[in-house]
């Protein structure tokens, strides 16, 4: 990978530059972290659509959107996600890598991000109505997409009831928001969250970009971050305390087909094999599920896994006419034993393909912004041949201890 | 070999275009720096290609065969492609459209190897019944899968509506029922028909020699015959211009579709196209930001172009409780556009958008692969479409807005 460059421009604010002459485009993410509850999840969210929807600079959403347009199609966004069990408020900008467009494209992110519109510490009523209304509909719309809503209620199903261990649950929480908060938060509330947000989250900033680390400083120096102590956030681990060993849920929604999807824990420390485990599993056309779900048995058009590697989460989804459920569940469970004792050549088959996949992330910058800051929420260095010498270094012994330490939790079917 | 060498008025990209012996056009995108290589064998031969003529025999094919042939044609007697690729390093796929059928793969080792199994998995079909039978279960599963997507569902039924006597009205992948006629014989008798060397077009980008990479798709041997495709124009009055159908989501999604007569494709006209979508109603518009702050629209409108040799058209995709509404609403602004012209800042600013996105576009070789192949068929190039942005007029712009949504074309498809 290219040099990464680290700067801290005070506390709780670090900018990572990646400088690389080979991409045409500069990618910048600024990334503003807080803990998953439902609370924050409704706030971050709705905060996104309000901060979309102007700024003081460029007031309305045509002046704005007219703006990044004229700085050659540069391409904003503002948007929540979850990163194992922390929350995240990312505003992410692409511009083309231009002679004087980083200065002016760092300032609409600094303006957008720093000076919303707002009167008397609120944000107005119109830019607010507009962002509950179309949070409302992104809320609801989770439940339009079959598989989305399906591996929703899976960790949903799968940690709500998590004893005594608030970081479980909230793995199972949507980083959209949910409807009950929404109804409670009004302008000033909201703003009150933005405050806080802007003045004590921890702000990670990565650009990748031909760009010198030096010209990129320059430029996000220009925007005037309070410099005040922010929080600090600890890796989260393994979740603890999940014992849904045996449930069966099942919905109905007058579907086409069946959703089933299978959850799973980890046991075990060892974040490479379990990646490794995965490949096995679904990694491309010579994996288990797909060779044995979907060509031996025509059980399904798709079938795919989901590890998350450091909180200990695997779920198998697959798209199966439902009289199929049990032999389908049997088939995913005789894979994720067979992956356990897999061949040596299987294993290098999959450990190449893992390999060659990360070696690909450095020709994608937004992979490689996903990358970087997933190390950094899990405090492991950011070097990709070190992380691809970790996982070439997997053995058939790590995969069958893995293996051993997966615990089926629940059996989740949408029909 | 003969090979034309390009550079890109925008990108600055070299572009090497190998027209072959064999008939074959290999498009070749050097990228240097990039440890990702990809390379993508695109197929004149779509959904809507249901209908040719073989030695003056005329065919018409079960709806879904060319869908049908993109999963089968990955197996050999041997082996199967799809794996020898993967255990090859490479990260394999395919798709089919209405009007190509695409099959790729991107590695990072092994790429000349990997094109060879590419090239020679395009140009030896083993079809046999045993595979092809079991194949049908797989299909109807990815069939029935897409009737619970509401985006799937709704385009689906606009063309329905908007093409009720054409194959551009029917599902990609078919039916469950118009795939149950699919036999191997059926099959090899499309493939004899359609994937001719003339009718195929292989993309290589990446960091890799383009005469070496020119010189495999050179040894190539085909077999197949080739046809008289028959062009199913749909212009027949039409019957319905609404469809509705429920399937109980949270919010309703909706496709507006303008169907365009006697289309000439071209990249002028289609970045004109996209350019007057992006005027009239894009991010930027006033007719957006009012349609957001009425709270009819939570998100914005989406665009697509779809030009194929049985019909051309354009679709207008969101989510609203109000979907009649926005599309009046964009058949008006487009048509106040037609009365007052376009002034020089918006085609300024336009224009500009568009260049950045040509200049991005260059940083993944999967995007450039991506939009040589939507060229390809038409024997353009990224070249040509970069020359239509560069060149792009007001008068050109204003020529066409009068007839991109106008209501006598338009059809409206929603998804409750």
């Amino acid at each position: 990978m290219k040099e990464l460059r680290t700067f801290q421009t005070s506390d709780g604010i670090n900018l990572h530059c990646i400088k690389d002459s080979k991409f045409t485009m500069d990618c910048v993410s600024f990334f503003v972290r807080m803990e998953l509850t439902k609370e924050n999840a409704t706030n971050a969210s709705l905060l996104s659509y309000v901060l979309k929807s102007g700024c003081k600079e460029y007031p309305s959403v045509s002046a704005l959107n007219r703006r990044l347009q004229e700085l050659y199609g540069c391409v904003m966004d503002v948007f929540t996600f979850k990163k194992d069990c922390q929350l995240v408020l990312c505003l992410n900008l692409q511009f083309a890598d231009m002679a004087e467009l980083m200065p002016k494209a760092f300032s609409v992110a600094g303006n957008v991000l720093l000076s919303p519109k707002m009167f008397l510490n609120r944000f107005p009523d119109g830019d607010f109505s507009n962002g509950v209304y179309a949070l409302s509909k992104a809320i609801q719309s989770l439940n339009d997409n079959p598989t989305q809503y399906a591996l929703f209620r899976l960790f949903e199903e799968m940690c709500q009831d998590s004893v005594n261990d608030s970081v479980s649950r909230s793995f199972g929480l949507s980083s959209d928001g949910y409807l009950k908060e929404l109804s409670l938060i009004t302008p000033s509330s909201l703003y009150s969250f933005y405050s806080s947000l802007i003045t004590s989250a921890p702000v990670d900033v990565y650009c990748v970009s031909p760009k010198s680390a030096d010209e990129v400083k320059a430029c996000f120096e220009k925007i005037p971050f309070f410099d005040m102590a922010r929080k600090k956030f600890e890796p989260v681990g393994k979740l603890k305390g999940i014992n849904t060993a045996g449930r069966h849920v099942s919905e109905s929604k007058d579907l086409n087909q069946t959703i089933l999807a299978c959850g799973y824990t980890l046991g075990g420390s060892d974040i490479y094999a379990a990646e490794v485990f995965n490949e096995l599993l679904s990694g491309g056309g010579n994996s288990l599920l797909f060779e044995n779900v979907r060509q031996r048995e025509g059980l399904c058009y798709s079938v795919s896994s989901k590890i998350f590697p450091h909180t200990g989460v695997l779920a198998v989804y697959a798209g199966i006419d439902g009289r199929n459920s049990e032999k389908a569940v049997s088939i995913i469970n005789e894979c994720i034993k067979k992956a356990g004792s897999c061949t040596e050549e299987r294993l290098t088959e999959a450990v190449n393909s893992l390999v060659s996949k990360y070696s690909l992330i450095p020709d994608s910058p937004q992979e490689l912004t996903g990358f970087c800051f997933s190390c950094r929420i899990n405090s492991i260095s950011p070097d990709i041949d070190e992380y691809i010498n970790k996982i070439r270094a997997v053995t058939k012994a790590d995969i069958a201890s893995v293996a051993d330490s997966v615990k089926e939790q629940i059996i989740y079917s949408l029909n | 070999m003969e090979v034309i060498k390009e550079k890109g008025p925008i990108s600055g990209a070299l572009f090497y275009i190998y027209k072959l012996s064999s008939g074959i056009k290999c498009y070749i995108i050097p990228k240097c720096g990039f440890k990702t290589m990809q390379a993508m064998a695109v197929v004149g031969f779509g959904s809507a290609d249901t209908s040719f003529s073989c030695g003056g025999e005329g065919f018409e094919m079960p709806a879904g065969t060319a869908h049908f042939i993109e999963h089968k044609l990955f197996d050999k007697k041997e082996k199967s492609a799809f794996t020898e690729l993967s255990k090859n390093g490479a990260s394999v796929n395919a798709f089919t459209d209405f009007a190509r059928t695409c099959y790729y793969f991107s590695c990072q080792d092994n790429f000349y190897e990997n094109l060879r199994t590419l090239v020679d998995m395009v140009s030896q079909p083993y079809f046999d019944e045993k595979g092809v039978e079991s194949e049908k279960s797989i299909i109807a599963s990815e069939i029935n899968m897409y009737k619970d997507i509401p985006d799937r569902r709704v385009f689906s039924n606009l063309t329905k509506i908007m093409y009720p006597h054409s194959p551009l009205g029917e599902e990609i992948a078919g039916t469950e029922k118009s795939i149950e006629k699919i036999t191997p014989e059926i099959l090899y008798k499309c493939y004899n028909a359609f994937y001719t060397p003339e009718n195929i077009s292989i993309i290589c980008c990446g960091d890799i020699e383009p005469e070496k990479a020119a010189l495999i798709v050179q040894n190539a041997k085909f077999s197949a015959e080739g046809c008289e495709k028959n062009i199913l124009r749909d212009n027949m009055p039409r019957l319905n211009d609404y469809v509705s159908k429920t399937l109980g989501i949270s919010e309703p999604v909706f496709n507006v579709g303008f169907k365009y007569s006697n289309f000439d494709i071209t990249p002028e006209n289609t970045y004109a196209i996209k350019m007057i979508f992006d005027i009239v109603s894009g991010e930027g518009s006033k007719l957006n930001e009012r349609l957001l702050n009425r709270q009819v629209l939570s998100e914005p409108l989406g665009f697509s172009l779809i030009c194929t040799d049985h019909g051309s058209f354009s679709v207008v995709s969101g989510k609203s409780s109000k979907p009649a509404y926005i599309a009046n609403s964009l058949i008006k602004t487009a048509s106040r556009l037609k009365e007052t012209g376009l002034n020089d800042t918006t085609l300024k600013r336009v224009r500009s958008m568009y260049c950045g996105r040509i200049i991005r576009g260059f940083n993944s070789v999967e995007a450039i692969c991506m939009a040589q192949a939507e060229l390809s068929k038409y024997n353009l190039t990224i070249c040509d479409a970069e020359r239509a942005v560069s060149a792009m007029t007001a008068d050109k712009l204003n020529s066409l807005s009068a007839s991109v949504f106008e209501r006598e074309n338009a059809y409206l498809s929603v998804v409750k």
